[in-house]
């Protein structure tokens, strides 16, 4: 019986609510005992990706990957996290590439370019 | 200097931010020539996808939207891209750049320059880019197929004349000579002097590397690339470059047929054609159907051969023919991809193993050959001289089984025997030396109306060239005749008759 990569993650992640840590990796075994039955082994990569996914949005939190010129000051980062509306997993990379603003790249599918390097770009063109 | 910095710092200064918003995807798994792609939820079918890699940007076309991901084939260098790299969708669909630079040229699925004759358009050039993928002409835009496109093959021209803006198949076996007949069809373009030479497109999809080659040299040689343009996704490529190579092509051929010009495109060959975008199909999880087709393989030749017509005098009169060729299988036409395609076209030319085994080659079989399009797309003098061909070369080959067994024969059936021999060896035609049109009505004339009978069958050939070269240094105004009105008036047909006579007279030219 073969499924979507999102109801093996929806699975996994009801099934791990509220478990031990002895009970999480019991579950995990046996996910993976299912998914070889199914013969669906080759699509754990996409579970993961759709897990991420709805761990993230049961837990009500935005994933946001902010690439800047400069690291960021306690200024920028609480405006990211009001502009999110939600509790905010940061992940932060200093590119001087960039010359000047930052990039955001927003749950994996909303890419923001504020970046210098951009605008500079846009003016030659 | 200083002028130009400062007005750069006051743009600097004085500029608004400039966000920039998009839609991204991230690549999951990539392989095989397509790749699995999380997010890009607006991505539309088919829309160019753009591959943001360590090595630079590659680009792809979304082909599979699925409900977590999405399925693209990928139009560069799969190697350069790694899982976790960023996607983005361009909002434009595939295209490829059209102009008349590409006369003469040799090129790739995408358009670009193979032939190592540097790039084809001037910077200066204007771009236009006609889409792969595009609607066919509607019923109203259209115009009955009536002008001939001649191959120069005695066989075709006769009993199964193509016509400008038809679909004719050429079907047949492995080495039976199918890409003969496209090759002579395009070096004969340019011998018909009443009607404009057309654009020749020659797809090659899948082919090996030295056949493309000396398919290329023969077109050289005949002084073919005049007017042909090559478009070659051959054996070593990725299935995505020979899936997209017909598309590209007919777009080609579209741009040609909208200016008001005609175009020929072949596709050799539909049928590798097929296999490659199953491959494509099956490695996107694709269900499979009938002989592990997915379920709109119809759908892949229909949508493009349909965009091959002639277009009425106010959509400018241009048409698009197209020869495409399917391979089959020790002789078998009722096979799944055969079998859609000639539902699809407007005829067959059906090329026979064992016929070519024999020696008749041209291999055709006129029996199982079809021109839907028939005596519209014949001149009158070659609908007079090959009206009964057809009818006589079948009486001949019922009685040549029968006279096997037989003994003794009538006169009747020796006479019907001896004819079928004649025209048999009349029809048969070396590769790559077409005959313009008023050779053939000549040849063929001559043959269905007894001035070969007194030839041995053996001499036949060299006979007929021999009549053709006497009629070429003898009787240039019966052939300037033919040639100029197309038609076969009484007094053509009394010149022609005494020249005919005067033929039989000389021994030996």
């Amino acid at each position: 019986m073969t499924h979507p990569p999102r109801h093996y993650a929806e699975a996994l992640f009801e099934a791990l609510q509220g478990k031990t840590a002895e009970g999480r990796r019991r579950v995990l075994k046996e996910f993976m005992a299912v998914l070889h039955k199914n013969r669906q082994s080759r699509i754990l990569n996409q579970v993961l990706v759709q897990y991420e996914k709805v761990f993230l949005k049961k837990n009500n939190v935005r994933k946001v990957d902010v690439e800047s010129a400069s690291p960021l000051s306690d200024t920028v980062r609480r405006e990211i996290e009001a502009a999110a509306g939600s509790a905010v997993l940061l992940t932060e990379t200093v590119k001087p590439e960039l010359i000047a603003g930052l990039t955001l790249l927003v749950d994996d599918a909303l890419y923001i370019d504020a970046s210098g390097r951009t605008r500079i770009n846009n003016l030659f063109r | 200097m200083s002028h130009i910095i400062d007005t750069l710092k006051k743009e600097l200064e004085g500029a608004q931010a400039d966000v920039r918003i998009q839609e991204v995807g991230r690549v999951l798994e990539v392989g095989d020539g397509i790749a699995r792609i999380t997010g890009l939820a607006g991505v539309a079918l088919q829309e160019m996808l753009q591959f943001e890699t360590s090595k630079g940007i590659v680009e792809g076309v979304a082909f599979n939207l699925e409900q977590d991901s999405v399925g693209a084939i990928v139009l560069g260098d799969p190697q350069a891209i790694k899982e976790g790299d960023k996607v983005t969708h361009s909002g434009r669909i595939l295209s490829v750049r059209v102009g008349q630079e590409l006369i003469g040229r040799v090129v790739g699925a995408l358009g670009q320059p193979i032939d190592g004759h540097g790039p084809i358009f001037s910077e200066a050039a204007k771009t236009e880019l006609y889409p792969l993928e595009r609607t066919a002409p509607g019923v109203t835009a259209r115009e009955p197929v009536g002008t001939p496109l001649h191959t120069g093959i005695k066989a075709i021209d006769s009993m199964i004349p193509i016509g400008r803006g038809q679909r004719q198949l050429i079907i047949g076996d492995r080495q039976t000579g199918k890409t003969s007949i496209a090759i002579d069809t395009i070096i004969n373009q340019k011998s018909d002097t009443r009607l404009t030479t057309p654009v020749c497109i020659y797809v090659a999809i899948g082919q090996k590397e030295s056949k493309v080659a000396k398919i290329i040299a023969t077109f050289e040689e005949a002084g073919a690339m005049e007017y042909t343009i090559v478009l070659s996704a051959p054996a070593s490529s990725p299935a995505s470059f020979r899936y997209i190579a017909p598309y590209a092509a007919t777009a080609i051929g579209e741009y040609f047929m909208e200016q008001g010009k005609d175009a020929l495109i072949i596709y050799d060959d539909l049928s590798k054609h097929a296999v490659s975008y199953r491959e494509i199909s099956l490695l996107l999880r694709r269900p499979p159907g009938r002989e592990a087709y997915p379920g709109d393989i119809f759908y892949l030749h229909s949508r493009l051969l349909e965009r091959s017509s002639r277009l009425n005098k106010k959509r400018g009169g241009g048409s698009l023919t197209a020869l495409p060729i399917i391979e089959t299988q020790l002789g078998d036409v009722s096979a799944y991809i055969p079998t859609n395609v000639i539902s699809i076209t407007d005829g067959q030319i059906y090329l026979e193993s064992e016929l070519f085994n024999k020696g008749t080659r041209p291999a055709i079989n006129p029996g199982l050959s079809v021109s839907r399009v028939g005596g519209a797309a014949q001149t009158k003098a070659m609908k007079k001289v090959g009206g009964k061909l057809r009818l006589e070369l079948a009486q001949y080959r019922e009685l040549a089984a029968f006279s096997q067994f037989a003994s003794d024969l009538d006169e009747a059936t020796k006479r019907t025997l001896d004819k079928g021999r004649i025209l048999t060896e009349i029809l048969k035609q070396p590769e790559f030396e077409p005959l313009p049109f008023h050779y053939e009505v000549v040849v063929i004339f001559a043959a269905t109306n007894g001035y070969f009978d007194a030839v041995p069958v053996d001499r036949i050939q060299a006979r007929s060239k021999e009549l053709m070269m006497y009629m070429h240094k003898m009787h240039k105004p019966v052939l300037d005749a033919i040639e100029k009105t197309a038609e076969l008036k009484d007094e053509t047909i009394a010149g022609l008759k005494k020249a005919l006579e005067e033929f039989n007279r000389v021994e030996k030219i």
